[in-house]
């Protein structure tokens, strides 16, 4: 019982730490007027992961609050199962009224909307979310006249953060539930109405970015390959020989970071005399292997076989690197670019040292294969390991020394939206997707059965093949876990009903559907490493709401609510 | 974890363990009988029970006893629930069979089943439905008493300082047609909406519930419409579930909900049996 309790500590405290920047902590311990501020250290280990559920604090502060008090002696803090479900962050509430105009032909022409964010006790990310709901509220979608509100506000809930997706989830569901009610009023199929209204390249968003194949990628080449996956036109509502109903549904997403205008991310790199690089970054390692791609992108920037990279696994914020924060999908973008600068910025001064050994100009020297060489003649070459450290001639005297690279990146063009016109760039580019589901419903007991769930994604480049279908079907499980039974409740008496796991109920291995099917649509992000766009979130973020559709599809009314229970069935 | 010490002991015999129970409690102790544990720690860690000593029964040989003898099936109370579908009553491998998840069912034991705070207590319904002898052993030696008398009120009843020893059902009154069934709100492994275990016995069903009161229970109610012989099948059923109490109404469903389920849980068990 011992093991199994400091095994549930070690995993609340690397969950706790990896994303909450020092600086951050140091101003919540010391608050904003207390000068000098003491330094906060912050060890992250190798793995964690909340899906964003620590992009805000709460034990930290507690810890360091209590350390102080006993003369900064070491403490321990740890949160009980209960107290981590009723107090620590959960996922955000939303409430949507919407109201969309459009053709008989179904072109939209203008939407309303109100969003009801549910902040909790406490404010931390929620304004936040708000900020990124406002920016993508339309969804995919040309809407020319747009009002939208978004209203956060404080309960007596527990407080609201980043959960898989920013709000992204939650305001993804509202429109996709409305854009299907809109198909059914015009008698329309619903992907051909979603097709008629895509927003394209030249198009604005809904605070006004001007959108580039760059910036908005395909949604398009994705909702038509997930309509042939689907077998979209070979029927979307069918009866089986018992009797039961099985119908398809599908929606759209897209995801821009919310991130702040001067988020930045660097790397370091150390050469080893035995070829081998170092890499350190402060990227903290979610289970979505981060680091291998990092890895494989310094790989690929230095020609070197990825074996002989080192990885740093864990992050010291006293020694390793800032990276803004490990959210937002954004890391190997981010922490990428740096990876790729630092990369040139060791081959630089790797040319440099062997031009003189080789006694030609810089500019002549290529680097690769763990050697720097004359471009026109490769048998004129100089190993890294004899300049890593430093290059010794053979006569004694030595030049150079130990070379060590260093890359920054820092966002582009980001503003915040402005207070009176609605008008700012969130994020520096949206992946884009098209989900789906078939469900089979029992039409005697009102229960269903997930047949299959289906993603096609805007990856940009996808670099890592296995990881991102990884990624993405942990995603589509997790959305569907919220779609049918995950989620809080509060009581009559306004009390936290599900604070223990067996109340707190999540998909388990069994209760999946029979297949995931996951393909990725490709168009260059520019300006990102190999064009790729933020994958990470994405995979959760339709999935409720192309489940919501199948399901009001079959049983012929509608669902707008999560989650969607047999119980919800059976009532509605 | 149990954040306060406690001792631990392990008797061979029933006599030594009851001689501990008395002890301790003699002394001012709050001992506890312990069967597979689980929720000794999962009260414990809440604060809900606090014992000064565990005594584990496992190490009594007449609580591990499985086996036919003398025309009974005899089943000893700290048999796990993953051992009772070894039992060859295939009512209770399936009522017992669903509790809780397969790795907690290596824990649980039929008696800690029978006695658990948790209400559903799957284990008791194939009990309900045969005439079942509990040995309970205590202070003053052990005793055979009908089941029924000290599970009166859905949970095992006894007097301070006894435990179940273990359960006796006669061979011949296994019901040769039985099922049970178990519905919950939407995952396999959850608390039940409703548990049915219906079996028929000299040509008439009989019929027990768990999960749709706060405790098992023998529907009678359901029993006699459904074997009145009175309208369509879905008629008796109708009427059975509604000459039943009000359900319960929590997080898993609501009353309205589980009365739905009830019926076609009924009507799945009717058909299938």
């Amino acid at each position: 019982m011992v093991r199994s309790e400091l095994r549930l500590m070690s995993l609340i405290w690397s969950r706790l730490v990896q994303l909450t920047p020092p600086d951050k902590l140091t101003l919540a311990v010391n608050g904003p007027t207390s000068l000098p501020p003491a330094p906060v250290i912050v060890n992250a280990p190798l793995l964690g992961g909340a899906f964003g559920g620590k992009a805000t604090i709460l034990t930290e502060v507690l810890a360091c609050l209590a350390s102080k008090a006993v003369g900064g002696w070491p403490v321990l803090v740890a949160l009980p199962r209960e107290e981590d479900l009723k107090t620590a962050p959960v996922g955000p509430g939303l409430q949507a009224h919407l109201r969309l105009g459009a053709t008989r032909q179904g072109r939209l022409t203008a939407a309303s909307m109100q969003f009801w964010l549910d902040s909790g006790a406490y404010t931390d990310s929620a304004p936040r979310m708000g900020r990124a709901i406002a920016s993508g509220c339309t969804g995919p979608y040309r809407v020319p006249n747009v009002e939208a509100d978004i209203i956060v506000a404080y309960t007596n809930h527990t407080y609201a953060t980043a959960w898989r997706g920013f709000g992204h989830l939650p305001f993804t569901f509202c429109v996709e539930r409305m854009m299907e009610k809109l198909a059914d009023r015009l008698r329309m199929d619903p992907l051909e109405l979603r097709s008629r209204n895509l927003l394209q390249p030249g198009d604005t968003s809904p605070s006004r970015v001007r959108l580039t194949v760059a910036n908005l990628g395909n949604p398009r080449r994705c909702l038509e390959r997930l309509k042939e996956l689907m077998a979209w036109e070979k029927g979307i509502r069918t009866e089986t020989t018992e009797g039961n109903i099985r119908a398809k549904g599908a929606a759209l997403f897209w995801k821009t970071s919310t991130s702040d205008p001067n988020a930045a991310s660097s790397a370091i790199l150390h050469l080893n005399t035995d070829g081998t690089v170092s890499l350190t970054t402060g990227a903290v390692e979610l289970g979505a292997g981060t680091k291998t791609a990092l890895a494989q992108i310094l790989a690929d920037a230095l020609r070197m076989d990825v074996a002989k990279i080192s990885v740093r696994m864990d992050v010291n914020t006293q020694t390793d690197p800032i990276h803004w924060k490990t959210v937002a999908s954004l890391t190997t973008l981010m922490v990428g670019r740096a990876v790729q600068e630092a990369a040139r910025d060791v081959a630089e001064q790797l040319k440099q040292v062997a031009s003189i050994i080789l006694r030609c100009p810089v500019e002549d020297l290529e680097v690769g294969d763990g050697q720097v060489y004359l471009r026109a003649d490769p048998g004129a070459h100089v190993s890294w390991s004899d300049i890593a450290q430093g290059y010794t001639y053979a006569d004694g005297p030595a030049i150079g020394g130990p070379i060590a690279g260093r890359g920054a990146f820092i966002m582009r063009h980001i503003t915040p939206l402005d207070r009176w016109t609605g008008e700012g760039r969130a994020g520096p580019t949206w992946t884009t997707g098209a989900q789906g589901v078939e469900v089979e419903v029992d039409t005697r007991r009102w229960t269903y059965r997930v047949i299959k769930a289906y993603s096609v994604i805007d990856a940009g480049r996808v670099i890592n093949p296995r990881g991102a279908r990884g990624a993405v079907t942990g995603g589509m499980a997790q959305g569907l876990s919220v779609a049918t039974r995950e989620g809080v409740s509060y009581g009559a008496d306004g009390r936290f009903e599900r604070d223990q796991l067996r109340l707190y109920r999540t998909l388990r291995i069994g209760e999946e559907p029979e297949e995931y099917v996951v393909d990725f649509v490709e168009s260059d992000a520019v300006d990102t490493p190999y064009g790729l766009r933020p994958l990470g979130e994405h995979g959760v973020l339709a999935m409720p709401a192309a489940f919501a559709n199948a399901l009001s599809r079959a049983k012929g009314s509608p669902f707008d609510r999560l989650p969607i229970t047999p119980e919800e069935v059976w009532r509605s | 974890v149990i954040a306060q010490s406690f001792s631990y002991h392990r008797p061979a015999s029933w006599d030594e363990a009851a001689i501990l129970y008395a002890e301790e409690a003699k002394t001012g102790g709050t001992p506890m009988y312990y069967g597979g544990g689980t929720e000794i720690l999962t009260r414990a860690r809440l604060g809900e029970v606090a014992p000064s000593a565990v005594i584990d029964l496992k190490g009594i040989p007449e609580t591990r006893e499985l086996s036919r003898r003398r025309g009974n099936l005899v089943l000893g109370a700290a048999l796990t629930l993953a051992e009772l579908s070894d039992s060859g009553w295939s009512l209770l491998a399936q009522a017992s069979g669903r509790v809780a998840d397969h790795t907690t069912r290596r824990q649980i034991t039929l008696g800690g089943n029978l006695a658990g705070t948790v209400f559903y207590r799957e284990s008791a319904l194939p009990f309900l439905l045969v005439p079942t002898t509990a040995i309970v052993a205590g202070r003053n030696g052990t005793r055979r008493v009908d089941l029924a008398k000290v599970f009166e009120e859905g949970i095992l009843t006894l007097n301070d300082g006894e435990f179940l020893m273990a359960l006796e059902v006669p061979l011949d009154r296994l019901p040769e047609r039985s099922i049970a069934i178990k519905r919950t709100r939407l995952d396999w492994v959850d608390y039940p909406l409703v548990t049915v275990a219906l079996a028929e016995k000299d040509g008439e069903w009989i019929v027990a519930l768990s999960g749709y009161l706060d405790r098992p229970f023998r529907a009678h109610a359901v029993e006699r419409s459904l074997n009145d012989g009175m309208g369509t099948l879905a008629d008796r059923i109708r009427r059975g579930v509604e000459g039943l109490p009000e359900p319960l109404s929590d997080v898993h469903g609501s009353a309205a909900y589980r009365r739905f389920v009830l019926g076609w849980a009924l009507e799945d068990a009717l058909n299938v049996i």
